[in-house]
This record gives structure tokens, sequence and C-alpha cells, in this order.
């Protein structure tokens, strides 16, 4: 078995668990072989994955670990804020009725000296847009999970619950961080000058415009597309794919099949990406020339007019450069620098 | 009742049950332990160590064991994704951790006494 059927293998294992942790797994895993991989370079892929436990085997521990976690959180009365955090998966069949039983419903918030925004969803779809003050319009068939928020000094901490459709969020001047956890909404916008986005996500999709932020989002198989003007990102992603225009200066990207394309548009490229199937798409404003380490086990290299090496399991190419330093790896994706 | 021949798969068996019954706690005990003595590690290195130290230790119960320990709020874990090389999720005890640590150290500590006992007592009984 290869190292990709392997990780392809556990995830199918794993699908029974909320994606956001069956990620954190599998990224976690993939991470382990590669330092396997680094530790004994002349063993073949195909041996190094034989001695690991059987996929099936493998998942089968984690989820008696997840159910024993569960029992005990309840216990603990923990249950309440996991509940709202994989709502989805327990209460969908409640949640198939839930248009035959009222009328939409609307909330209309207002709030003043917000820096901070903090949202918890389910399912809601997420609009952001700059605004000149901050405000917010939820739309949904709820009765007793009515989202909810509070304020504590210029941090506002929304709850929508697991019965809100869309959420509009209007942003104030002002902001300076957007933090989302959401499992399936779709997040979409701009955001204001200067602030920065922290998003986490299972399986909804994000397509944000920065505006001199910085980036941080995890998805499991939601796709990630920002643009504008962001100074810094860091995404994870396991199968979403993830593109980057306007990236002015660092990035670290982490996909295990995602495709990832990464525009830079100006600034000194400093950073990582590591991929194992996806394919890897980066390009460099005209002129420049960072350092770049960029290594593939199967995958082919075409870096910037750089040679490539080829070793035993591996291809690679190393150019020296500056400002700024690339390094790229992927186990079956291509990587291809350009500027 | 008579006592009877054994097969050495018999005993093999037997002995396989009882480690298998014993592994867990101890397991545990060990993972935090060697978490608290490097404040913070990475399920790799861990498993180094604890192979290195003469435990026999796999994939297939490190990383389940890790994950349980982190909704047990034992552990804490969070990700660390350097510009040079893998991201990694490093663990460390939590405030719960280190008390929980310290009181399954005693009642390890009590009962290998008592196995002691046992063994260098034992003729005097």
């Amino acid at each position: 078995m290869t190292r990709k059927t392997y990780i392809e293998e556990l995830a199918q294992e794993l699908s029974i668990l909320p994606s956001e942790e069956r990620q954190d797994i599998i990224l976690e895993f993939d991470s382990h072989i590669d330092e396997l991989m680094s530790r004994q370079p002349e063993l073949p892929e195909e041996d190094l994955i034989a001695r690991l436990p059987a996929p099936a085997t493998f998942a089968g521990e984690f989820l008696a670990a997840d159910a024993s976690g569960k029992y005990r959180e309840q216990a603990e009365t923990f249950s309440s804020k996991r509940a709202s955090e994989s709502g989805t998966r327990f209460s969908s069949f409640r949640r198939f009725f839930r248009y035959a039983r009222g009328e939409q419903q609307q909330l209309d918030w207002q709030f003043s000296d917000v820096t901070q925004i903090e949202v918890v969803a389910a399912s809601a779809d997420i609009q952001i847009q700059a605004a000149e003050t901050c405000s917010c319009h939820i739309v949904g068939y709820w009765d007793d999970d009515e989202p909810s928020w509070e304020q504590t000094g210029t941090l506002v901490r929304m709850n929508l619950g697991a019965d809100a459709d869309l959420l509009t969020l209007a942003l104030p001047p002002a902001l300076c961080v957007l933090v989302i956890k959401t499992a399936s909404g779709d997040i979409r916008g701009a955001l204001v000058p200067n602030a920065d986005i922290s998003i986490n996500t299972a399986s909804g999709d994000v397509q944000v415009e920065l505006n001199h932020g910085i980036a941080r989002v995890m998805t499991a198989s939601g796709d990630v597309s920002l643009d504008g003007v962001i100074t810094d990102a860091d995404i994870k992603t396991a199968s979403g794919d993830v593109t980057l225009d306007g990236l002015q200066s660092s990035l670290r990207i982490a996909s295990a099949s995602g495709d990832i394309r990464v525009n830079y548009t100006a600034g000194a490229a400093n950073g990582s990406i590591a991929s194992m199937s996806g394919d890897v798409s980066l390009s460099l404003p005209s002129g420049s020339q960072p350092a770049v380490e960029a290594s593939t086990v199967s995958g082919d290299i075409s870096a910037l007019n750089a040679s490539v090496r080829k070793q035993p399991g591996r291809k690679y190419c190393s150019c020296p450069g500056g400002p700024g330093e690339l390094k790229i790896k992927t186990m079956s994706g291509d990587i291809r620098i350009q500027n | 009742m008579e006592d009877m021949a054994y097969s050495t798969e018999e005993l093999a068996r037997a002995v396989e049950k009882w480690r298998g019954q014993n592994r867990k706690g101890f397991l545990e005990l060990c993972i935090l332990r060697c978490v608290r003595a490097r404040k913070r590690v990475y399920g790799f290195a861990l498993m180094d160590q604890l192979q290195q130290l003469g435990m026999e230790i796999s994939e297939g119960s490190l990383y389940p064991l890790l994950a349980r320990l982190v909704k047990e709020h034992s552990l804490l874990a969070e990700w660390d994704t350097p510009t040079e090389g893998h991201p990694r999720k490093y663990y460390t005890l939590s405030l719960f951790g280190l008390d929980f640590l310290a009181q399954i150290e005693e009642h390890y500590e009590h009962d290998h006494q008592v196995f002691l006992k046992i063994q260098d007592g034992g003729s005097d009984t």
C-alpha cells in the first residue's frame, strides 16, 4: 500500500468522526509518517507503510477513544459545549421538520465599541461586509435554540445555535479580529482594513477579501479562497482547495489532497507549504527570487529556472536567493513556481 | 481439580491477555510522565523515547490514547506550523493533568510497594 492510499483509507474509516477531528488525526499522522520516512530514507515507502497499523484497526482505536471520552464528558456535563460544536450530527432529524413547524424568524442586533467579534454557528451561512457601524441580521427557523450574544468590553460573542440559516454581519471600521467557528455554513464577504480573520470550519467554503490583514483558516473539506491584500496566511485543510491571491508576506499551508494556488503580489515570499497529493502552484512578483527548497516523492517540480535533481525516492530543487525563503514539500502533488 | 498439561500457545495467550489488561493504565501513566518530563512534546518524539526506554508501543496505541487524554482534559494539544519542515502537534500537561498524574503516581507507587513486599516477605508469612 502507498502512503496516499493508506491515508485515504484511514480517512474513510474515520468518516464517522466530525470532520475537524478527523482532519486533525490525519494531519498529525501524516506528519508522523513524514518523520518516519526521513529517519529511514533507504526504506521503500510500501515497506514502511506495511509496518503501520492497518487503517481499519487504527481507526477503531480512535473511535473507541472517542466514545470513552464522550461518556466521561457527559458525566462531567461538558456535553452542552460539544453539542453546539457538532450540533448538526445530532439535530439533523429535528431540523428536517423545522420548516413545517413555524414561521421564518429574524433578529437584528446593533453593537457599539466593538473591536473583536466571535461567531459560533452550526450550519448558518455567514456574509460579512465593511460598514460604518457594527450590526447583524439573522434569519432562521428556531424555537428553543434561539441565537444569543454577549458583549464583554469590546468583544462581542454570538452563538447562532443550530437553527439559524443566515447571518449578515456588518463590520465596524475599528474591528481588529473576526473569529468564526462553524460546522457547515459558507463564509463570504470582505473585511475592513487592518482586520484579521480566524476561521474554523468543517465543510463550509471560505471566500473572503482581506484588506491588509492576517488570515488563519482550518477546514476539513471546504475550499478556501482569499484575495485582496493578505499580509500573512496560515491555512490547514484536508481535502479543500486553497487559493490565495494577493499575498504579501509569509504563509504556512498544510493540505492533504486539496490543490494549492498562491499568487504573491508584493513583498518577500516566506513560508512553507506541505501537501500530500494536492498540486502546488506558486506565482511570484516579476523579478523576485526568494531562496526556494522544493521536494516531492512522486510529483514533478518546475521551480523558476532552477535545475531539478533526483535521488532515490524523491526529486528536489534547491536554489539560493533572497529576500524571502520558501519551503515546499509534496508526496505526489506537482510543484510549479513561476514569476 | 487435576492439574492439566498445557501448550506453549495457551500460555502465551494467557500472558498476552494479562498484559493487555494491565497495559492501558500503565501506558497512560508513562505517557503523562513523559510529557511532564519534556514539558512539550509531539507524538513521534514521544513514541521514540518510550521505545528507546524499552516499552513496546506502536502508533496504533499511542495516537488514540493521546486523543483520549486531550478529550479528558489531561493533555493540551496545539499545532506548530514552522516555516521549516512539517507541522507538528505538540502536547503539554494541563493543570488537571498535572494533578491527575500526581495522584495516579501515588497509587501506582503504593501498588508497587505492595508487590515488592509480597516478593520480599513471601517466605515469612
